[in-house]
């Protein structure tokens, strides 16, 4: 097969007639020339081919787009996607509107719902006791056994509070500070608890959580600088949780 | 407060607990430590502790089906939140390791981030679909009206998957000359830009659009020969 009307088409003019971009003797010559119609055809195909191959094959991930957008990204990659985005109006466009996302949804979380409690989703026995008053010591006749740490070296003995729940007792003193007259601390000391049996001492008021202490490896636990008032006190374990309220300091 | 050294040695059950209790604190706008979650996090992430991931899907996956919901590419997606949401929660797992923890000093942070990772996984599947919608596009073979042809070659839908997408790519570029013809396939292939667009965007570079026509034949001519490439791109393949 060969062109009908002579000189044929150049590659040139047939890629541009494939870009709608021939002029109208281009587009008369291929009308009627069967060589120079397949010759088109066959430069449209390879044409497409990378075409679809490589649609948008050198554009970051979104993701990494979006850690561009976050300054998360190291120098190096950073400076390319930056480069990127100075051709590349569909990455503009993504960036803008994850710009846009962000900043609409940035986490105010202000109507999202919670899940179901945890407890469950973990597998674990859960429990939740509430510890009441069983004795209460003058500083004086607690020697013997094994009293909170600090108890004692604050001036003249405490009261001592003795609470009681399941297998637990937890005796609290509320020792004055000495520089601070009206301030108290809370101190306690869980008795009964297993080993390598972990809580964390919790202290509320008004339901408004105030300060938060590790129980250390002598099950001992301090509150320091308290006003007087009322407080709750929560000591949190792994499988349970025991609540002291109403704890007049 | 726990000093953060104390968070290390809290048992999770308590991390878990006080993160719940903050969150729900957090979304009644009351004051509250978002350290516990962010704890929660680092034991999930740096640690691999999977019932510390677990909590961290249940917790946070109403939040992000709300993010998948408020998306302005999901009504359009055909798909379900819950699609959208385990792929957001895959790709912050695989994404963000030990080792970039350190970038996300608090809750806030990271949660910026499970939301990046949901417009992502949103993303992608737009991009997907409009590939596939582009490939369709060429794919139609006018063959009844052979005038109408060109542009139209009739390529069967076949797109390589990224990887090779990619290993493609890196072959051709491979095989051209010099810069400006590695920055003209860019131009007419990546960023689907048409000779006169070209030399629109970027006239210092290609200033004449019949040069960018004779390179652009050139860079196909040369690949149409290429013996590993020719199969690929001959219309009898």
């Amino acid at each position: 097969m060969a062109c009908i009307t002579p000189p044929a088409l150049t590659d040139e003019q047939l890629l541009a007639l494939i870009d709608g971009a021939a002029t109208d003797d281009v587009v008369a010559h291929v009308q009627q020339c069967a060589d120079c119609r397949s010759r088109a055809n066959a430069l449209a195909h390879r044409q497409g081919q990378l075409a679809i191959q490589f649609y948008r094959v050198a554009c970051p991930s979104p993701l990494e787009l979006g850690e561009y957008h976050l300054d998360l990204l190291p120098a190096e990659r950073r400076l390319a996607v930056a480069e990127h985005l100075t051709t590349c109006a569909d990455c503009e466009q993504e960036i803008q509107a994850l710009q846009d996302y962000l900043l609409d949804l940035a986490p105010t979380l202000a109507s999202a719902p919670t899940s179901e409690p945890v407890r469950e989703s973990l597998g674990q026995r859960w429990q939740s006791l509430v510890a009441t008053v069983v004795d209460t010591l003058s500083g004086a006749a607690t020697g013997g056994g094994r009293m909170p740490a600090l108890a004692g070296m604050r001036g003249e003995p405490e009261e001592q509070l003795v609470y009681g729940v399941d297998d637990l007792q937890i005796i609290i003193a509320m020792p004055p500070e000495p520089k601070q007259s009206r301030r108290k601390g809370i101190l306690g000391l869980i008795l009964g608890l297993e080993a390598g049996e972990q809580f964390e001492a919790q202290l509320y008021q008004s339901d408004a959580i105030l300060m938060t202490t590790i129980v250390d490896e002598g099950d001992n636990f301090v509150f320091e600088h308290l006003m007087p008032g009322l407080y709750t006190l929560v000591l949190r374990g792994a499988d349970r949780e025991i609540r002291i309220e109403n704890l007049n300091v | 407060m726990p000093h953060d050294a104390d968070l290390l040695t809290l048992p999770l059950a308590v991390v878990v607990q006080r993160c719940q209790e903050e969150s729900e604190r957090f979304f009644q706008q009351a004051l509250n430590d978002p350290r516990y979650c962010h704890e929660v996090f680092r034991r999930a992430i740096v640690h691999h502790t999977g019932n510390a991931w677990a909590f961290v899907y249940r917790q946070y996956t109403p939040l992000v089906v709300s993010w998948v919901e408020r998306h302005a590419s999901f009504a359009s997606s055909g798909e379900d939140p819950a699609y959208f949401v385990n792929r957001a929660f895959e790709k912050m797992w695989s994404a963000l390791g030990p080792e970039k923890f350190a970038n996300f000093p608090d809750l806030k942070s990271l949660l910026r981030y499970l939301q990046l990772c949901t417009s992502s996984v949103i993303v992608d599947h737009v991009r997907a679909r409009e590939h596939v919608h582009f490939a369709s596009t060429l794919s139609i073979n006018h063959q009844d009206d052979p005038d109408l042809s060109y542009g139209n070659p009739g390529i069967e839908v076949s797109i390589l998957d990224e990887l090779e997408r990619q290993q493609f790519w890196q072959r051709i570029q491979q095989r051209l000359k010099s810069e400006a013809e590695q920055r003209l396939l860019y131009y007419r292939f990546a960023l689907d830009l048409m000779p006169r667009e070209i030399c629109t965007r970027f006239p210092d570079e290609f200033p004449d659009v019949k040069e960018v026509y004779k390179m652009l034949q050139k860079i196909l001519d040369r690949l149409g020969r290429d013996p590993e490439l020719k199969k690929f791109l001959s219309q009898d393949a």
